[in-house]
């Protein structure tokens, strides 16, 4: 394209927009009846403008699922916040027409195939579980290469003390229940902090992010978790957990946190 | 360069969430030490002009499969880590927007300034010394041109 050509076309353009529609093609054909060039240009510009005012809408910076965004047969409709494995939106499936919780894993994992790998073997063998006080993990899906989960969507809030005392029990027991099951499954939590726990309106306990969390974490991440991770691996020593690592995570809801 | 003289710098919707890539487009611009600042305008014309090659260069970098060469390299960080289609979009981008460039400067250096400077159609007039709409008319083309040159290029590689 031309410098003076495509002042050419710039001019039309313009002055063919302020046309209606229906009236194009003739102020067109009137325009330019000798510059075939120009006029296809300028045609080829107004087939190309419906949907341009929203290209380049968001930010390079910005990876954010909008509303309205599908991903397979969920349709997100909202921020739900940032995880510590990313972010989390509430969604609908569509074909179950339920509402769960989205995660989209932090893209980076798309580039290492083992984590993919390692990543897809633990989320089926948790999502195997079956738990009243373990939200749910219903499927993995893919997008734009970096996978993301559906989870089980709970109504509730985050576990936040100081508990009177029976009530700590209570939770408690709940957790060291779920925790239970999941060690019989060979899954260890390894990050079982306040935030991770929800309580429901109706009192009962969900335990989130399980076992995701550590294969979650990126190379490189900050001291802070490195530390974090040390301290569990002190706690249990093999893979497969000990009674030290169960009896710490039951001291969450004790704790005035 | 947030709130860079007191004014906003964003448009809405457009946050610079990574610190680190304010830090490295800070730590470039602070190099061109030697360079005569003229006016505001010419310090933010630079500024996105730098978040550009930023982000290209990362985006190429991980399209060639590896984190851009470079002596600073930029730690992983979510906002910047792009998926692969993110990498390929805006490399592609930023293609179209060098050949654009050539017959139309203005309007490509319009999308730098909105698109990778985050600039109000404000702060884009003030930089390129025009009035407001012409901004407002430059971008409204220039987005159509890309999205038609973008849409093409995705075709030819189908094909």
């Amino acid at each position: 394209m031309q410098a003076d050509l495509w002042k050419k076309v710039e001019e039309l353009f313009q002055a063919v927009q302020a046309e209606p529609p229906d009236k194009r093609a003739d102020f067109l054909n009137q325009a330019c009846p000798d510059d075939p060039e120009v006029r296809a240009e300028v045609q080829s510009l107004l087939d190309a403008a419906p949907g341009a005012a929203s290209f380049l809408d968001s930010s390079p910076l910005s990876s954010a699922l909008t509303p309205g965004a599908k991903l397979g047969h969920f349709e997100i409709l909202g921020s739900l916040g940032r995880g510590g494995m990313g972010e989390v939106y509430r969604a609908r499936d569509s074909r179950l027409k339920r509402e769960v919780a989205i995660k989209v894993l932090p893209v980076s994992f798309a580039r290492d195939p083992d984590r993919i790998t390692r990543f897809e073997r633990e989320a089926r063998a948790v999502a195997a579980l079956n738990h009243p006080h373990i939200a749910t993990l219903y499927e993995v899906g893919d997008h734009e290469g970096s996978p993301y989960l559906a989870l089980e969507l709970v109504d509730g809030r985050p576990l936040k003390g100081p508990l009177p005392v029976k009530q700590a029990i209570e939770y408690g027991i709940q957790m060291a229940d779920a925790l239970a099951a999941a060690h019989a499954a060979g899954i260890v939590h390894r990050d079982p902090k306040p935030a991770n726990i929800l309580v429901t309106e109706k009192g009962s306990v969900k335990l989130l992010d399980f076992g995701l969390v550590k294969l979650a974490e990126q190379e490189g991440a900050p001291a802070w978790r490195a530390r974090q991770a040390t301290w569990h691996q002190s706690r249990s020593k093999a893979r497969r957990p000990t009674r030290a690592a169960i009896s710490s995570p039951s001291a969450a809801p004790c704790t005035n946190c | 360069m947030r709130g860079c003289g007191g004014q906003r710098m964003e448009r809405p919707g457009h946050t610079l969430q990574t610190t680190a890539l304010v830090n490295e487009a800070y730590l470039k611009l602070m190099n061109h030490a030697q360079v005569d600042w003229q006016n505001r305008a010419h310090f933010l014309g630079i500024a996105a002009q730098l978040m550009r090659h930023i982000l290209v260069d990362h985006a190429r970098g991980l399209c060639r499969g590896k984190q851009g060469g470079g002596a600073q390299h930029l730690p992983l960080d979510e906002g910047l880590v792009f998926s692969p289609r993110k990498s390929a979009a805006l490399v592609a981008l930023d293609d179209a927007l060098i050949e654009f460039a050539k017959f139309d400067a203005r309007k490509a250096k319009v999308v730098e300034l909105r698109y990778f400077g985050g600039m109000s159609v404000e702060e884009t007039a003030e930089v390129l010394g025009v009035h407001p709409n012409t901004v407002i008319s430059d971008w409204s083309l220039a987005k159509i041109w890309l999205k038609r040159e973008l849409s093409r290029e995705a075709a030819r590689n189908a094909g």
